[in-house]
């Protein structure tokens, strides 16, 4: 490890100092290696910029030579560290305003630098019938070689995971630092991810989850991909940050189509009105993103199978309008459904209608 | 002069002998009761003095002692004052009686001499039957109760004076007439029809296979979609309660003192809906007598549990035991008792606290951590215990005036009866009744699955993200529906229809 990075480490671990104090005092440097040999420009510069307290307590410890401690103990721990310095770190951050100067890496670092990386977010709420679509798109994208990066929440950002994982494209960007992993809700998800993808966070350990990191953890979801994809979201929802920023460092913007009055896509037609791309298919991705996708080859349905698919198709989506339009009982019609979804042509909503997903 | 009359007491649903010994001496007047007697025991004595002096025979003013024997078991209840009321008569030694041992006495004294009717009165009987007792005196408001008790001699008398009529042969008295449990059912009559709910075929079918098979339901839907008015005609088409069934359960509404005694035997599956504030004790049984709860009461029947979250965690978690073992120990200070609790646990529940969550065109005013926490409240080993869970979707308005015919619960419970019989002979060796009931060990024997039924629930779990318990409840209902299809082994249809009535919560 250089002396540059042990020095960015160091600053980042100061973690109440602002980001902006940080930002001024490494281009202070003309090589901010030399920041334990020579720290009274840093010293100054706190002195007059940001408080007493926080330059006494910087150069009484460099001083006291306990930074090379502090350092060591963070760079011993079961996570790599990228600074804007090294050579992993993603090249597609350091066009960025705000860029992190750490990132805290667990997993596979090589993604971040892969060459087709793709975004998928959305809000909490999302229904169940999008939900589908979001993990069929982002298993379809991952299993193909793009790389998914999302969040960790429920809903959307989860389905994408769920998408991805087997296939170990996937990079998640957590809020927090990784001592408060085993808080999170998707704990497991994030663990498993952390062995064949990638889990990243800009935050040291010690930092926890706070409420207003999640938008600012945004911009590097945003920053990190050639384009995103917004599942869900009403005005208020934090996707809406996601999408600002996609839109501010000049990313490719994908939005599903909503019905009127759905509230849990309010954002997304707005979106769609604005200019972004309309999603139906994983096929509308990747010719804007040129990204190589091969066919899926969907399971091949019975002649009665087929009827129903047709029928649904067709916007029949009721069990009893089904019974009644096909002249089946009951009994016959559960398990062609049953069948069409577990080969993944239709989804069973949170009101017993059948939708069809192809 | 000393006199013996044999009476019983109630233990839980059990009656054990307790004979009473009077015995009456000159000396100074006082009346003792001796023998671990109970507040209501020893206050027998008042009622027993009026109601003799008012049926118009002479009370001695001696000295009286009454033993209750066995002397350790603590007795309760008022089923002891004819008894005692009768001993004092005999042992007083003025009323021309036969040999009253012969005789099991039963029933509260009223002031006047009458008898009032105890509750308890069936189980205390079938206990006493199968303890060698055959002859029996009970209050004329417990004779409907008593009548289907067969092979015994029981008069069911008004008051004091015409059990010392009958007992010294002054008039003749005719025993109760044996009453026919009326298999047929056909009389029953239930404010709900299964004809009357319109649409929710899907929620419908799904019913049926959880009553055909005992198998736990969970409704999941919006408020208003009619998930109540549904799981009200399950007792319609659950198959009538054969006289074991029917005994059983009117035994432990008898202890309850719940039994209409114009009713006698309880024909109708009982339906238990508790409120949601209803206590751990209301629910599981207890009290200082360890009384049975609603869940026993709801033996044979159905518990149903309406808005399901909105019950305490421990409420809830209370349930697992039962609905595992199927009967319930009641430990209290004064008894422990098991009492049968073998039912079919229906609930229901919203989606979310507002219960619009993932409805299309309603909008949830739910925080995340609000729908997490409402659902947070039916635990994972408890939802593992109901095989069927389903969404029960809002009812259009077309739908409900349409004149479309629907299907009758009287047709549905002939397939249901069917599908019970088929059960019934294929665990006739294993000590369970219906599928729901059955164990690992049953599932290796009875549902052995196709290469093509292992392969479909194999896709649906990558597909369809089903969790590891799945997989038992997926089996023991595509069982079920073999069972309605007349299959003796399960077939792919059927296995992908179970998989229709999987979670989606």
């Amino acid at each position: 490890m250089t002396k540059k990075e042990r020095a960015i480490i160091y600053l980042d671990l100061l973690t109440h100092l602002e980001y902006k104090h940080k930002r001024n005092i490494i281009d202070l440097y003309e090589d901010i290696g030399l920041l334990f040999e020579n720290p009274t420009i840093c010293y100054d510069y706190l002195l007059i910029n940001a408080s007493q307290g926080y330059a006494k307590s910087f150069i009484d410890g460099v001083n006291a030579k306990i930074h090379d401690k502090i350092i060591d103990e963070v760079v011993n721990g079961d996570f790599t560290i990228l600074t804007e310095q090294s050579q992993g770190y993603p090249k597609s951050l350091l066009n960025i305003d705000f860029r992190p100067l750490c990132l805290y890496c667990k997993g596979n670092v090589k993604l971040l630098n892969a060459k087709n990386i793709f975004s998928i977010v959305g809000s909490r709420k999302t229904l169940p019938e999008y939900l589908k679509h979001c993990s069929n798109i982002s298993n379809e994208l991952s299993s193909n070689g793009v790389v998914i990066v999302t969040g960790v929440a429920n809903g959307a950002d989860k389905s994408a995971i769920l998408g991805a994982i087997d296939s170990g494209n996937l990079i998640l960007v957590l809020a927090g630092g990784f001592n408060y992993i085993n808080s999170e809700q998707n704990r497991d998800l994030i663990n498993k991810t952390a062995t064949n993808g990638l889990v990243i966070t800009e935050y040291a350990p010690s930092v926890p989850h706070l409420a207003y990191h999640y938008p600012i953890r945004n911009r590097i979801i945003a920053g990190l991909s050639k384009g995103v994809l917004i599942c869900s979201g009403n005005y208020k929802s934090g996707t809406k940050y996601t999408a600002q920023f996609a839109l501010d460092y000049n990313k490719d913007l994908f939005c599903f189509p909503y019905a009127i009055n759905v509230g849990s896509g309010e954002l997304c037609n707005k979106l769609i009105k604005e200019g972004a791309y309309l999603i139906e298919s994983v096929e509308d991705i990747s010719q804007v993103c040129n990204f190589a996708i091969n066919q899926k080859q969907n399971a091949s349905l019975s002649q009665l199978e087929e009827t129903v698919y047709l029928e649904i198709k067709k916007g029949t989506t009721k069990v009893e309008s089904l019974i009644e339009k096909l002249n089946l009982k009951i009994y016959e019609l559960i398990p062609i459904l049953s069948s069409l979804e577990i080969k993944g042509y239709v989804l069973k909503n949170n009101s017993n209608e059948y939708i069809n997903l192809l | 002069m000393l006199a013996k009359v044999t009476s019983f007491s109630l233990y839980g649903l059990q009656g054990l002998p307790i004979s009473v010994e009077v015995d009456v001496f000159n000396g100074m007047p006082s009346f003792e009761i001796v023998g671990l007697a109970d507040t209501a025991v020893k206050e027998s004595k008042e009622r027993v003095r009026s109601a003799i002096k008012n049926s118009g025979k002479h009370f001695r003013n001696g000295k009286i002692t009454i033993n209750f024997a066995p002397a350790d078991i603590k007795k309760q209840g008022a089923y002891l004052d004819l008894a005692i009321a009768m001993g004092i008569l005999k042992a007083q030694g003025e009323e021309n009686l036969i040999d009253i041992s012969d005789y099991v006495m039963l029933g509260e004294l009223s002031l006047d001499g009458s008898l009032r009717g105890v509750n308890g009165i069936m189980p205390i009987l079938i206990s006493a039957k199968s303890l060698g007792y055959t002859k029996f005196i009970i209050p004329k408001e417990n004779e409907f109760e008593a009548s289907y008790i067969s092979g015994t001699t029981i008069y069911a008398l008004n008051s004091l004076i015409e059990v010392v009529d009958l007992l010294s042969n002054n008039k003749q008295f005719s025993p109760l007439i044996e009453n026919e449990y009326n298999t047929s059912g056909s009389e029953i009559e239930y404010s709900c029809d299964l004809s009357y709910v319109k649409g929710q075929a899907f929620c419908k079918r799904a019913l049926e296979v959880a009553v055909s098979g005992g198998h736990n339901m969970l409704m999941v839907g919006p408020p208003g979609a009619g998930k109540t008015m549904i799981a009200k005609c399950i007792p319609t088409i659950m198959p009538d309660m054969a006289f074991t069934e029917a005994l059983e359960t009117t035994k432990i509404h008898s202890v309850a003192g719940l039994l209409n005694n114009n009713e006698g035997i309880i024909t109708k599956r009982p339906f238990m809906t508790p409120h949601h504030t209803a206590t751990n004790t209301a629910l599981i049984g207890g009290g200082p007598n360890a009384l049975p709860g609603i869940i026993s009461l709801a033996h044979n029947g159905v518990l149903y549990l309406d808005e399901m979250p909105e019950y305490t965690r421990s409420t809830l978690e209370s349930l697992r035991q039962p609905l595992e073992d199927r009967v319930i120990t009641v430990s209290r200070a004064k008894a422990s008792v098991q009492y049968p609790a073998s039912f079919m646990l229906c609930g229901s529940m919203n989606p979310c606290p507002c219960g619009n969550y993932g409805i299309k065109d309603k909008i949830c005013n739910c925080t995340m951590s609000q729908i997490t926490k409402y659902r947070a409240k039916l635990s994972a080993p408890l939802l593992d215990r109901i095989d069927i869970q389903v969404a029960v979707e809002g009812v259009k308005y077309d739908d409900l005036t349409s004149d479309s015919i629907e299907e009758s619960s009287k047709s549905v419970k002939r397939r249901v009866n069917i599908a019970r019989k088929i059960q019934l002979e294929r665990f006739k060796d294993d000590n369970i009744t219906t599928n729901a009931q059955m164990s690992e060990k049953h599932l290796k024997k009875y549902c052995k699955l196709s290469k093509e039924c292992e392969d479909i629930i194999k896709t649906s779990f990558y597909t369809l993200n089903l969790s590891a318990r799945a997989r038992t409840r997926i089996i023991k209902v595509a069982r079920t529906i073999a069972d309605l299809d007349y299959s003796e082994n399960i077939l792919p249809k059927h296995v992908l229809e179970a998989i229709g009535y999987r979670s989606n919560i």
